[in-house]
């Protein structure tokens, strides 16, 4: 009955979903073309959050991160970071509409790293760090618990679906590139992407371009399916957090004690989180794979300098994505007869009076720095791809089930589901139920 | 609570979470539906008002449009505004239902549990070397993917920007009414000056033009062009500057309001204005307050209606340039009707760039966009001030209450003064470097016990000035202290501006004869030339060549290569 029903309400809240859009999209009201004594009023900049409301903001991350530790290490308990999930989904995503987030501020900080002009907000740096540090010591109880874009995600899973390990493999890449793209961006004080393509964020403030909630309706119906999609393939701060909690003091453990190997946690994480026992390699397919791992370390400089040369090659065309370069390219064609017309950027420009040749030479130096950017973007990603493939050439010997220490994003979902849990909480006669909220 | 069973819970879940799923449904359809309507209702509005919109453009004087344009636009203003409010409302009750739907779903699901699944071995070892194949075989194609993104996106060349600087070739030609800076003072030396109209002596070309025009010609490369009209037809020619064929002749569509009337003066026509060019564009106004910008193809970029001018005698100001801007000095009715402006118009759109109201009177000067001390600056004459504005910005940066009625004369700047002619009555030297009202401060000298000109404007060497009255004394002044060197009756009317061209004085009489004199302490005549037909408009000079534009034909004076 559980399963058709949720079955149906997978196809009713896709319908939903995906009318949400035309009902969300907020509407550009142009202002009127009076004459006469009208002033227009002039477009007021929301000043800063006052003061004292940014402690409070900073105060419920450091007391959601603390509840998140001790729900997922000392209670261990999935009922408990759940609710910490929503609550944390009410106040960041609902109340404060998805700003300011931690993963909104890889754009400050990079920002602030490469602009010598620019002073990070001390709010953005907090909630850029604080979750670092939380990680570093206890593993991504950020993503399981606190942040609101996973726990929207975590919400709207119905009905899970175990994705394919090379097809998570792959698609992981895409986060890398995601956050290289958001650093080079961000340096070159061109863009925020991040903030600008939160998929999430209409929802939140409901309202929003058209596109942006068509493309966050459909994270949402993926959703449904499959376990937070934006977390594990897209997003840049949980690329970040799976490295930092690779170090991390304390790492989530689906049993309390020991593994007895009953298997029963085996597809109980809808993340893929869960490692396996491996097995004892033949002969030959180690000493192919030793060969291989020889190989892939050889090349993996070749890899870079590829991924440094594509870098450089797309900068041109990623330069584009800085307003200046695009109204000066503009001009530059509609100047050169290339293009017909004049559109509303253009026309404030020539409106404006400024000189073209500043707008070129601010273009030229904004295109010098995404060449220098896109060097080390492209860099950086055939590095991840290198590293990747050597990573998949070393055998890492297991032998529990163990939740991974880059993957597991100490939802506590796992727990319920380990025989050994269940005699911990001397409830040992309903051993084999698990809970899956 | 004993009596509550899980079954009952979770019973109870899943009917609020059907009933919160309905409800979500049921919102969402309402939503829709709105925004469907808004939709198929909305754009067909918008058309309209933007229909509404390009009647007015054409016909501003229309207030009766211009109060249903407001309203219409205010109704679609509140018909959006309610849209929002009810979208507004409607997300939140949405969000709110399928949180309780999802919230539900997952409760029950949760309680229900799921059953682990234990299938296969234990330890997989073939499974776990295949996916760890597959998975580099996938990281490889992801890479190659990615490869094949960034050389499909970076194949789009970036622009190679070349800022087309043709300012300096600007200043250089004779691009504008008495050359790029108003003075009338030819930086072409060899230019040929004799010649004789009738016999075709010293004549390189003649070629008709179509129709009359006070107008002035003007230069740009192989191009001279010029206008033409009247209250039927308003036309722009544009000429080969080596040959004299006319290379195109454009017609320019009115925008006159239906029932308008344009009455120029018949000495004024309604094709007074000299014409601006700057590289890319020629620029024409004539009296019907109509602009248009032609391409040196002859392909109209852009045309504007600037209202009907309130002029006595017919609209007659010449255009003038500061790099990409078009200035136009509009000046209309009374000193206090605020109706006068001076436009800077972006030469590639129209756009306005900057416009300022005036406090003068109608008037029949054009604006001289002159460099003083590396700034460029706008001066403009009409009752009852001169005043000079920042040509970026058009901000005011000096007035001299110095003018009075009908004034035609345009002021020229040399050597650190501004020379500024009131009609009939005195001329005077403005020192530059002023700021705001300079009337008591800035004055160099004035004099008024000379034949002052009342159309044709001065003209400066940097060591005389010299001014000449339509009825032919020419009168050469003191730079510095403004008194007379020297005068001389030339027993020709005038309506046409003098020119220095090589320390010569070059001026042409109603009559179409040329005088050549020397410039300096005495006055002697080098030459005189007869174009054999009647001229009104100053000549535009080039490297070895003069153009003069008689009341029928265009003329190009110079030496056969
Ligand atoms: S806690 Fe368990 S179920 Fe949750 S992400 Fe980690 S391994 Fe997966």
């Amino acid at each position: 009955m559980i399963r058709r029903l949720t079955g149906f309400a997978s196809i009713a809240f896709a319908v939903v979903v995906f009318a949400c859009p035309a009902l969300l999209g907020a509407v550009n009201v142009p202002p009127p073309e009076f004459e006469g004594d009208y002033v227009l009023p002039k477009t007021e900049v929301p000043g800063p959050r006052e003061n004292l409301l940014e402690y409070v903001d900073v105060s419920v991350l450091v007391l959601a991160l603390s509840l998140s530790v001790y729900f997922v290490y000392h209670k261990r308990c999935r009922k408990g970071v759940f609710l910490l999930m929503m609550v944390s989904l009410v106040y960041f995503g609902f109340y404060r509409k998805g700003c300011i987030c931690s993963i909104g501020a890889i754009g400050n900080v990079s920002l602030s790293l490469f602009e010598n002009g620019y002073v990070i907000p001390f709010l953005a740096l907090l909630f850029f760090v604080l979750p670092l540090v939380f990680t570093l010591f206890f593993g991504r109880t950020f993503c399981g618990c606190v942040c609101p874009l996973g726990a929207l995600q975590d919400l709207v899973l119905l009905r899970p679906m175990k994705v394919a390990r090379p097809v998570e493999s792959v698609l992981r890449l895409l986060a890398y590139v995601y956050l290289g793209a958001a650093v080079w961006f961000a340096a070159t004080g061109s863009a925020f992407i991040i903030c600008r393509y939160d998929p999430f964020i209409g929802f939140f403030r409901r309202s929003g371009s058209i596109n942006m909630i068509v493309f966050g309706a459909c994270f949402l119906l993926v959703g449904v399916f499959v376990g937070r999609p934006y977390c594990r393939f897209l997003c840049p701060y949980g690329v970040i957090l799976r490295q930092l909690s690779r170090l991390s003091k304390r790492k989530v453990t689906i049993t309390p004690d020991e593994c007895v190997k009953c298997r029963l946690c085996e597809g109980s994480c809808p993340f893929g989180a869960i490692e396996t026992p491996t097995a004892e390699w033949p002969g030959e397919t180690y000493r192919v794979n030793k060969k291989l791992l020889g190989v892939l370390i050889l090349l993996l400089p070749v890899i870079a300098a590829v991924g440094v040369w594509a870098g450089g090659f797309v900068s041109g065309s990623a330069s584009r994505v800085d307003a200046r370069v695009r109204l000066a390219d503009r001009i530059f064609m509609e100047d050169a007869g290339t293009v017909e017309g004049t559109i509303d950027a253009s026309l404030a420009f020539r409106a404006s009076g400024a000189k073209v040749e500043d707008l070129y030479s601010d273009a030229d130096a904004i295109k010098a720095k995404f060449k220098t950017g896109g060097f080390f973007f492209g860099g950086f990603v055939a590095l991840v791809i290198g590293l990747k493939l050597i990573l998949l050439s070393i055998r890492f010997k297991r032998e529990d089930y163990i939740a991974s220490r880059a993957g597991c994003l100490a939802c506590g979902r796992c727990y319920s589901y380990c025989p050994r849990e269940h005699v911990r909480l001397g409830n040992v006669a309903s051993a084999n139920g698990g809970g899956d909220l | 609570m004993d009596g509550i069973t899980l079954e009952m819970k979770r019973t109870t879940a899943i009917r609020v979470a059907v009933i919160a799923g309905v409800f979500s449904l049921i919102v969402a359809g309402f939503m829709f539906v709105n925004y469907s309507r808004r939709l198929s209702v909305e754009p067909g509005m918008e058309k309209q008002l933007e229909d509404m919109k390009n009647v007015f453009r054409d016909h501003p004087d229309n207030q009766k449009l211009a109060g249903e344009i407001r309203q219409f636009d205010l109704e679609i203003r509140n018909r959006r505004m309610r849209w929002l409010a009810f979208s507004g409302k409607g997300a939140v009750l949405l969000l709110c239902g399928l949180g309780v739907f999802v919230g539900c779903l997952k409760y029950a699901g949760g309680l229900g549990g799921v059953k682990p699944v234990v299938e296969g071995e234990t330890t997989d070892g073939v499974g776990q070397e295949r996916r760890t194949i597959l998975s580099r075989r996938f990281v490889w194609g992801g890479f190659a993917v990615l490869l094949l993104l960034g050389v499909l996106i970076g194949f789009k060349p970036s622009v190679e920007y070349v800022a087309e600087d043709t300012w300096e070739q600007f200043l250089a030609g004779w691009p504008t009414f008495r050359g790029p800076d108003g003075s009338g003072v030819s930086k072409h030396k060899d230019v040929s000056l004799e010649f004789d109209g009738e016999s075709g002596t010293g004549v390189l070309w003649k070629s008709p033009v179509p129709m009359d025009g006070m107008n002035s010609p003007v230069l740009w490369g192989d191009f001279v062009f010029l206008s033409g009209g009247d209250e039927k037809k308003l036309q722009v020619y544009c000429y080969d500057a080596k040959t004299g064929k006319p290379v195109w002749t454009r017609d320019v569509e009115s925008m006159l309001p239906e029932g308008a009337e344009v009455e120029p003066m018949e000495d004024t026509g309604f094709s007074a204005p000299t014409l601006a060019v700057d590289g890319k564009r020629v620029y024409a106004i004539f009296a019907t307050g109509d602009v248009v910008a032609f391409d040196f193809s002859g392909k109209k970029v852009w045309a504007k209606f600037l209202g009907v001018p309130d002029s006595v005698y017919g609209y007659a100001s010449s255009l003038a340039m500061y790099k990409k801007l078009l200035i136009i000095q509009y000046d209309q009715g009374a000193d206090d009707d605020n109706l006068s402006k001076l436009y800077a118009l972006d030469g590639f759109s129209g756009q306005p760039v900057w416009q300022i109201n005036r406090p003068v009177a109608n008037s029949w000067t054009s604006p001289v966009v002159v460099d003083v001390e590396g700034k460029s600056q706008i001066i403009t004459c009409a009752k009852p001030f001169a005043i000079s504005y920042d040509a970026g910005t058009g901000a005011e940066l000096w007035r001299v209450e110095c003018e009075a009625e009908d004034i035609a004369p345009s002021s020229v700047y040399a050597g650190g003064l501004v020379f500024v002619i009131k009609p009939n009555d005195e001329v005077m030297a403005i020192k530059r470097g002023g700021r705001g009202d300079v009337t008591k401060s800035h004055i160099a000298w004035k004099n008024d016990e000379v034949d002052v000109p009342d159309i044709c404007s001065p003209v400066s060497d940097g060591e005389f000035l010299y001014i000449l009255s339509s009825d032919g004394v020419l009168t050469c002044i003191d730079f510095k202290g403004g008194k007379v060197v020297w005068d001389k009756d030339l027993d020709e009317m005038f309506q046409s501006s003098p020119s220095i061209v090589g320390g010569k004085l070059v001026m042409i009489s109603e009559k179409g004869n040329l005088i050549v004199a020397e410039t300096g302490l005495n006055y002697k005549e080098i030459s005189r030339s007869k174009l054999g037909e009647r001229c009104f408009a100053s000549p535009a000079f080039a490297d070895g060549r003069m153009y003069i534009r008689g009341n029928k034909n265009l003329y190009c004076i110079g030496k056969k290569d």
